[in-house]
């Protein structure tokens, strides 16, 4: 079964380039989501292996949609991929993300990162 | 020429005038005489004559010597007053002594007369002198009191004109330096004896001899002291220096004429230098709290520029590989192999989908990388313009752009919250400005524009903040307005909100010194105007005016 990673952002460029860059490394479907309610909806719908999120967004913040997975979908990965620099934001998001990365990101550390967490 | 003696002589007959003109004791005095022989003529006299001395006979048919003698102390109590009498022995010679008389003679001794009148005229020239000393020495100590009092004074003023920390300069209506305290000294260089009596003008001063010499004509004019602030100079030793002078006019009563100034200037050099050190410290502050918002703005993009890149280059790879495969298969066909075809034709068809994908997503990835670079490029470019460097003066600027950098430089402040309206006019000249400076005023209305908004998103009133931003032209002024549909300020603090420290903010969020900075800024260093208006529970407008011109 392909794995299914879901990217959330609030930048359409950013996701695209995520999907470019995500195209032929590994086996991996990626979706990617520019609001929290499609991220639920993909959760809702079926399988999903992990989730990569941004921090700051327009309606909800990242570590909150993370920590809400972590709740309903305790099985489902969580990366924080935060463009926001601060301790702060580190600290919070070690309750509910296991990994923690910063923007600007090697495509290659996320996907090794995500790898990990699946046990690959 | 010695003044004659003037002689009153109270007789019936002239035989005292002859005594005393053949008397050889007073030969060497020149001497007037008058014989009156009755009180009327007596009274008249000492009315309106000043004898120097007076002889009576006592033993007049109309009134004797007492009375005589009574009516001369009622005009002057230290005129000699010689009695000369046939009957007067004893008691009532004593009498006569007792009730002032100088001497008493009697017939028998007229010999005596010209001794005693002598020593009389001598006594009396001694005591006329006496008693003008005595009042010269009165006068003296009230002088020499009314002098040391005045000397007190006069070191009083001097002790404060010395010690006072603030130029004194008079200046006469001639516009001849007239004072030129220590302090002046001090602070120009320049010692008050090269100074005083010197034409103002020529001081040798390089400060702006048009703006104090404009307040010199406006302080005539009004007769009202007037303000001159931040004149510059260049002292000898090549410090500048920055004062702040009054020029008060010198008058006695209000309808005299003006005399001359006095003008009186404090050294504003460190103070400016401290407002410049905080405007600065303000300047890194609001750049440091803008850092990660900026940060996060500058790593998206970043991010995608990145992975972008990397997809065209891994596609190149692909196409490279592609191609390969391609060039054998059509070698392989011109040698008229029929596997290249056959090859050829299977490949064909996952390549076209791939090829395809590829044609369509390289470009779009370019263009996205290309687009995150400008993006880039834009923030800190205007993270540039923003922290411009510090200016000395004014220097014409096209403020939609300063505005502009500033509200991308703040998008991670107010993007989550609001939207942004702007609404430059495109025909805005330069303005002459402090451009760091008003960038810093712009963020700061901004972010509390943003702070309101979050309280009215909080409180329920809106859904969504807007901010205003618009740039017009008025005249001769610039007019920037920067509204917000955000909770508003409520009335009573309306009046308070260019207060130095005062906030209505947690403790720790904000200095209270935003905009009292914002207004010195706006209103002092630019001469310009910051106003607002406000609607509590609507939002709030705020108004910045720019002279076009220096004034």
């Amino acid at each position: 079964m392909k794995k299914r990673i879901v990217f959330l952002d609030d930048d359409i460029k950013f996701l695209n380039g995520i999907k470019r860059v995500f195209r032929d490394m590994g086996e991996w479907d990626i979706i990617t989501c520019l609001k929290a309610e499609k991220v639920f909806q993909e959760l809702a719908e079926g399988h999903v292996d992990v989730v990569v999120s941004d921090y700051r967004m327009p309606e909800v913040d990242g570590l909150t949609v993370l920590g809400r997975i972590k709740t309903e979908y305790p099985s489902v990965h969580r990366v924080l991929l935060s463009g926001q620099v601060s301790d702060a934001v580190y600290n919070e998001s070690l309750a509910v993300a296991e990994r923690y990365l910063e923007k600007p990101c090697d495509a290659e550390m996320i996907y090794n990162v995500i790898n990990e967490l699946m046990g690959g | 020429m010695a003044i004659p003696v003037n002689i009153l002589i109270l007789d019936d007959s002239s035989a005292l005038v002859e005594i005393l003109e053949h008397e050889p004791a007073l030969n060497h005095i020149v001497f007037t005489s008058h014989v009156v022989d009755n009180k009327n003529e007596y009274n008249t006299y000492l009315e309106n004559q000043e004898p120097d001395i007076i002889l009576a006979d006592f033993d007049l048919p109309s009134f004797d010597g007492f009375e005589a003698l009574s009516m001369a102390r009622g005009f002057n109590a230290n005129v000699p007053f010689i009695i000369v009498s046939g009957n007067l022995r004893g008691d009532p010679e004593m009498e006569a002594m007792r009730g002032g008389a100088t001497d008493c003679i009697h017939k028998d001794c007229l010999a005596r007369l010209g001794p005693v009148v002598n020593r009389a005229i001598v006594e009396n020239r001694n005591r006329k002198t006496l008693e003008s000393l005595e009042g010269l020495v009165e006068d003296a100590a009230e002088r020499s009191l009314a002098e040391e009092r005045i000397r007190k004074i006069n070191s009083e003023y001097e002790l404060i004109f010395n010690s006072i920390v603030s130029v004194i300069i008079g200046v006469s209506r001639g516009d001849v330096i007239t004072h030129w305290n220590p302090y002046a000294e001090e602070l120009f260089g320049i010692s008050a004896g090269d100074i005083v009596g010197h034409v103002f003008s020529e001081l040798g001063l390089d400060w702006s001899w048009e703006r104090v010499y404009m307040a010199i004509a406006d302080c005539v004019v009004t007769e009202e002291p007037v303000r001159l602030d931040d004149l510059s100079f260049n002292r000898r030793d090549g410090k500048t220096i920055i004062l702040g002078l009054t020029i008060n006019p010198l008058k006695r009563s209000a309808n005299e004429d003006i005399e001359g100034f006095i003008i009186l200037g404090r050294d504003l050099t460190q103070r400016r230098f401290l407002e410049a050190q905080l405007i600065q410290a303000r300047k890194l502050e609001a750049v440091g709290q803008l850092a990660s918002g900026v940060a996060h703005e500058i790593n998206t993009p970043i991010q995608y520029v990145g992975d972008n890149l990397n997809f065209v280059r891994d596609s190149f790879l692909k196409l490279g590989v592609m191609k390969e495969v391609m060039d054998w298969c059509f070698g392989q066909i011109e040698s008229g192999s029929k596997t290249g075809n056959i090859l050829g034709k299977y490949l064909g068809d996952e390549s076209k989908e791939e090829v395809n994908y590829l044609m369509s997503e390289i470009p779009a990835a370019i263009d996205e990388a290309l687009e995150g670079v400008e993006r880039v490029a834009k923030i800190v470019r205007s993270m540039k313009q923003f922290s411009h460097p510090s200016q000395e003066e004014k220097r014409p600027a096209d403020i939609n752009r300063a505005i502009g950098s500033t509200v991308i430089i703040s998008r991670n402040e107010w993007k989550y919250v609001a939207e942004v309206e702007e609404q430059y006019d495109p025909d805005l000249p330069p303005v002459p400005c402090f451009e760091a400076e008003l960038n810093q005023v712009i963020l700061n209305i901004i972010m509390n524009a943003v702070d309101a908004i979050k309280d009215a998103v909080e409180a329920g009133l809106i859904q969504k903040g807007l901010i205003g931003i618009a740039t017009r032209r008025n005249d001769r002024w610039v007019e920037i307005e920067i509204s917000d549909n955000g909770t508003g300020i409520p009335e009573d603090l309306q009046g308070r909100i260019f207060d130095p420290f005062f906030t209505t903010k947690d403790v720790g969020k904000g200095t209270g010194q935003g905009l009292a900075i914002s207004y010195s800024i706006i209103n002092q260093k630019h001469s310009g105007l910051l106003s607002f208006s406000s609607t509590p529970g609507r939002g709030t407008k705020f108004f910045i005016s720019l002279p076009l011109e220096d004034t």
